[in-house]
């Protein structure tokens, strides 16, 4: 049978609210991954290495992050629902946190040395 | 507004849906699926799981009091912590999440039920019986003794000889099963079972909180069920996942669990805070101050708590960078807590009058305090250095309770004063309930606020006792000391819950005067009437409501089809899509619960023989249950409101059962990911092992490709047959040979890829590579195995003539999960056959 009441899919509702944190969970687990795996394979390469690269992640991240907060609107077009300024609200709101996430976490890489332990 | 159903009703309507949601009496009970029967079954039973590891908390503290203190002996201790913390966090915590959401969730959404009412009654029993027969090991010294977090290799079968261990991974990982059909329900109910208007932004917090919790399960319990599988097979056959000199490593155990131990205080604490949402409203009579922030917060909190799985292991040798980015995100998670927390305050200053001092108010004031001072010490450890020097003392032991009981026991004692009304004839008493309050607030404060200090002066946790001039006996004392005193507030709250209790609706509706819908006028069939929504607190902008669905003016008044029924709304507008029809009691998901929990248990004390007949006898009865499912579209078309006619069945993407097996799909989708990691996780750790320098090279590459092409085939033709499934339906003969053919593709390809590894001589005991290769093989096996079940099921139902192209919600189910196991294993094979080529 067919579905008599067509509206927005949920899975875009999903995508458009969670963008930001799932953009956070992609940068926390390229950022550890490639730092664990980098360290585990060791070599002066990876000390050089490590700490630019998760700088210019954590970037890409944050920028990717921006972009989002900058057009959520076109982007909730997509939606065209009487929720959508919830949604746009609410996803704004939960961007703005995983860029702070974002930052906080990529910010290690500028004081600590990269494969070193703490003790 | 105008009313839905303005007319007045015929009579007899409402007896007829008292006849119908009639809960069976006496001995029958036990086949009851209303979700006040089953909800208030398994919320009791939590308690009682609450009750027993309480007092194995209350005999650990009598052995703490005093230093060299020799009350029970050292291997009985490491039992009674075992099941203590195992027993709150898996018996007693998220149960009583589930049965909160089972009781709740349909109260405040006005639905009849939730959609799956079965599959509940199967999560509870099997609860009930697996839950009550690992707990009962502590009598007869088969209790697990490595700590509610299992570690490996001190519960491998070297350090762990005996059943012990097993009781703790096979009841376990059985009940994690459970919680997961329970997620399944609360998914699919809090998005397609609201009353027609309750949009997305008009959600009750508590249904916000209950969908994160159960979207939480389905991403963290993987984790750790795929590890109580991996433990249990080194355990039972030797397979090294953990075994360091072969490859292995205790510390990808730790990942996995974290994975799913950290969010799991969240699963916990989330929903808590959505009870605590729905009650200071009504106690400040204003709307929650920042509804759209608290939403953010629970979702922010919900998706930050997978990124701190490592703070649990910070002092495991991870070098320091990556401990930052834990430890940052650690404290990034304080953000949205701490904004729910505001919000909480915010709303007791706005309102138009003093807030209201019950019970249950003090409860919410009491976990205010506690919660926060939790989160404060969270912050703490979540500090780097600053846990290095209190990792495994008494300060952890301070800082999770704080957390746990503050953020959970409190609110939990909050809600049973505050919606005790909606099931019981008589309110608890308040006289009492302030001593309650009393004892539980300085009991607990008494017993957890010196244990900071006695793990900052060095207390290791778990010690079973300790030298008296260590001078840690008057903090100990003093701790013991208010166990008792929060012990005496739980029997107080005993006594009055027996005085006072009778199963009944209260003697007021709505004693609080709260605005939200479980708060309407209710009986076994729910409301008379769903009704229209058109803002969060619907009592309070509209106060004739309660008698206008009293009175069946809104949405389905009655039960056209004759059985039990509710509405489906659209999950973002809660458009109204169509009836499902519900089935009732039944003794179908009770034994299959029991044969379950009898196949897991039996297998623990290594009863194979008698475990295989319950697992058959399991898979019996729940296939007789899917049986008497999809009753089809004989009701066609029904009104629910004056001019509003709505389908009886629905099939494809709207349809709840579809719904179900994407969230089913996630599951899956979970645990192969879980799977992916710990691949990937040893060949870091040991590379030395791997294929093709340590291990024999893979099978050629035809054996892959030769198992890809037949997966491949079996998908195209489910697919063919999907969308043609009127003409292969016509014929018995085309639609049989089709599911056939499906099912030996995939059996065909699951024996290729066993046949290729076997013959290249790769052993699944020598090394971890083996181990991992084997098994991503028991991964693909479990799916083809349900896949067999299913797919002859969807023929006998076909040849049954209960197949068709209307009737079809058994075809989608099983070519959905087809799809999905033909991508998994693909991505398997991918990985399996490629990796070790592309590192060698």
């Amino acid at each position: 049978m067919n579905d008599p009441v067509r509206e927005p899919p949920i899975a875009g509702a999903i995508l458009f609210l969670l963008a930001g944190p799932i953009l956070w969970g992609g940068h926390l687990l390229a950022v550890y991954t490639f730092h664990a795996v980098a360290c585990a394979a060791g070599g002066p390469w990876a000390t050089a290495l490590v700490p630019g690269s998760i700088v210019l992640v954590t970037l890409a991240a944050a920028g990717a992050l921006l972009l989002t907060l900058s057009f959520p609107r076109k982007l909730a077009q997509v939606l065209r629902c009487a929720d959508q300024p919830f949604l746009i609200r609410a996803g704004r709101l939960l961007t703005v946190l995983s860029l702070t996430g974002v930052l906080w976490t990529g910010s290690g890489a500028l004081a600590l040395a990269p494969c070193a332990q703490f003790r | 507004m105008e009313l839905p159903n303005p007319d007045p009703r015929p009579e007899g309507e409402v007896r007829e849906l008292e006849r119908i949601w009639a809960t069976p009496r006496g001995w029958r009970l036990v086949t009851a699926v209303n979700n006040t029967v089953i909800g208030l079954l398994y919320l009791g039973v939590a308690f009682l799981f609450f009750l027993m590891a309480g007092l194995l908390a209350v005999v650990m503290r009598t052995q703490l009091a005093l230093g060299d203190n020799r009350l029970v002996d050292q291997d009985l201790y490491n039992q009674m912590f075992t099941v203590h913390g195992t027993t709150m966090m898996f018996l007693f915590a998220v149960p009583a999440v589930e049965a909160l959401g089972v009781m709740l969730l349909p109260q405040m959404l006005a639905a009849r039920d939730l959609p799956f009412p079965r599959l509940s009654a199967f999560a509870i029993w099997a609860y009930v019986v697996g839950g009550l027969v690992f707990f009962s090991t502590i009598f007869y010294d088969l209790a697990p003794k490595g700590g509610w977090f299992m570690y490996p290799p001190l519960t491998l079968m070297e350090y762990s000889p005996g059943d012990n261990a097993d009781f703790w991974l096979l009841g376990i990982g059985f009940i994690e099963i459970s919680a997961i059909a329970g997620a399944v329900e609360i998914v699919v109910g809090a998005l397609r079972t609201r009353p027609p208007g309750m949009s997305l932004a008009k959600m009750p917090i508590f249904a916000w909180t209950m969908l994160i919790f159960a979207s939480m399960i389905m991403f963290a319990f993987p984790a750790v069920i795929l590890a109580t599988m991996m433990l249990e097979i080194e355990r039972a056959f030797g397979w090294p996942f953990f075994t360091a000199a072969l490859g292995g490593d205790p510390l990808l155990w730790q990942h996995l669990f974290w994975f799913f131990g950290h969010p799991e205080v969240y699963i916990i604490f989330l929903p808590a805070a959505g009870l605590v949402s729905m009650m200071i409203p009504t106690m400040a009579r204003t709307p929650l101050v920042g509804y759209h922030l608290i939403v953010v917060a629970l979702i922010g909190t919900g998706f930050f708590s997978f990124g701190l799985w490592v703070h649990h292991m910070f002092t495991t040798g991870i070098p320091a960078l990556s401990l930052a980015f834990f430890s940052a995100a650690s404290m990034a998670v304080a953000v949205p807590s701490g904004i729910q927390v505001f919000s909480w305050i915010a709303t007791i200053a706005a309102g138009r009058e003093r807030f209201r001092i019950t019970t249950a108010s003090l409860f919410i004031l009491g976990f205010l305090f506690i919660f926060t001072l939790g989160g404060l010490t969270g912050v703490m450890v979540a500090m780097v250095p600053f846990d290095y020097q209190v990792h495994d003392t008494y300060f952890v032991v301070a800082h999770f309770h704080y957390v746990l009981i503050g953020g959970f026991v409190f609110p939990l004692f909050a809600a049973i004063y505050y919606w005790m009304p909606l099931f019981s004839r008589r309110m608890l008493s308040e006289r009492l309930g302030r001593w309650v309050f009393w004892l539980i607030f300085i009991g607990f404060n008494v017993t957890f606020l010196p244990m900071h200090l006695t793990g900052l002066r060095g207390m290791p946790r778990r010690v079973w006792t300790y030298p008296g001039e260590m001078g840690w006996d008057t903090l100990n004392l003093i701790s013991t000391v208010g166990t008792y005193v929060l012990a005496a507030g739980v029997l107080v709250f005993l006594v009055d819950l027996a005085a006072k209790f009778r199963l009944g609706n209260g003697p007021q509706e709505n004693p609080w005067g709260a605005g939200t819908l479980e708060w309407l006028p209710n009986d076994v069939y729910s409301t008379r009437s769903i009704p229209h929504v058109t803002s969060r607190e619907p009592l309070w902008d509209r106060p004739s409501l309660p008698q206008e669905v009293r009175d069946g003016h809104h949405y389905l008044p009655n039960a056209p089809t004759g059985w039990r029924e509710t509405i489906v709304t659209s999950p973002i507008h809660a458009r109204p899509q169509y009836v499902i029809q519900m089935p009732g009691p039944g003794w179908p998901p009770f034994l299959a619960a029991v044969f379950t929990a009898a196949f897991f248990l039996l297998l623990t004390v290594k009863m194979v023989t008698i475990a295989t007949i319950c697992g058959v006898l399991a898979i019996a009865f729940i296939l007789v249950w899917a049986w008497g499912l999809d009753p089809g579209p004989s009701k066609g078309m029904i009104e629910i409101a004056k001019g509003v006619r709505l389908p009886t069945y629905m099939s494809g993407p709207t349809s709840h059962s579809w719904w179900a097996m994407v969230v089913l799909m996630f599951v899956a989708a979970s645990l192969y990911l879980a799977y992916v990691f710990s691949y990937l996780f040893l060949w870091v750790v040991s590379p030395e092992v791997w294929a093709p320098t340590g291990s024999p090279e893979p099978p050629p590459v035809s054996w892959p490709l030769g198992s890809a092409a037949l997966l491949l085939a079996g998908s195209g033709i489910l697919w063919l047959v999907g969308r043609r499934l009127g003409m292969f339906s016509a014929s018995r003969a085309a639609m049989s040979v089709a599911l056939l053919l499906s099912l030996v593709c995939l059996t065909g390809a699951f024996a290729l890829e066993l046949r290729g590894h076997l013959a290249t001589g790769l052993s699944p005991d020598g090394n971890a590579y083996g181990a991992m290769v084997y098994l991503g093989a028991v991964l693909f096996a479990q799916l083809v195995f349900a896949l067999l079940i299913m797919g002859l099921f969807a023929m006998a139902r076909h040849l049954a003539g209960k197949l068709d192209a209307v009737r079809r919600v058994t075809y989608d189910s099983y070519a959905l999960l087809y799809h999905y196991t033909v991508a998994q294993s693909l991505l398997g094979l991918g990985l399996i056959h490629g990796f070790p080529r592309l590192i060698g």
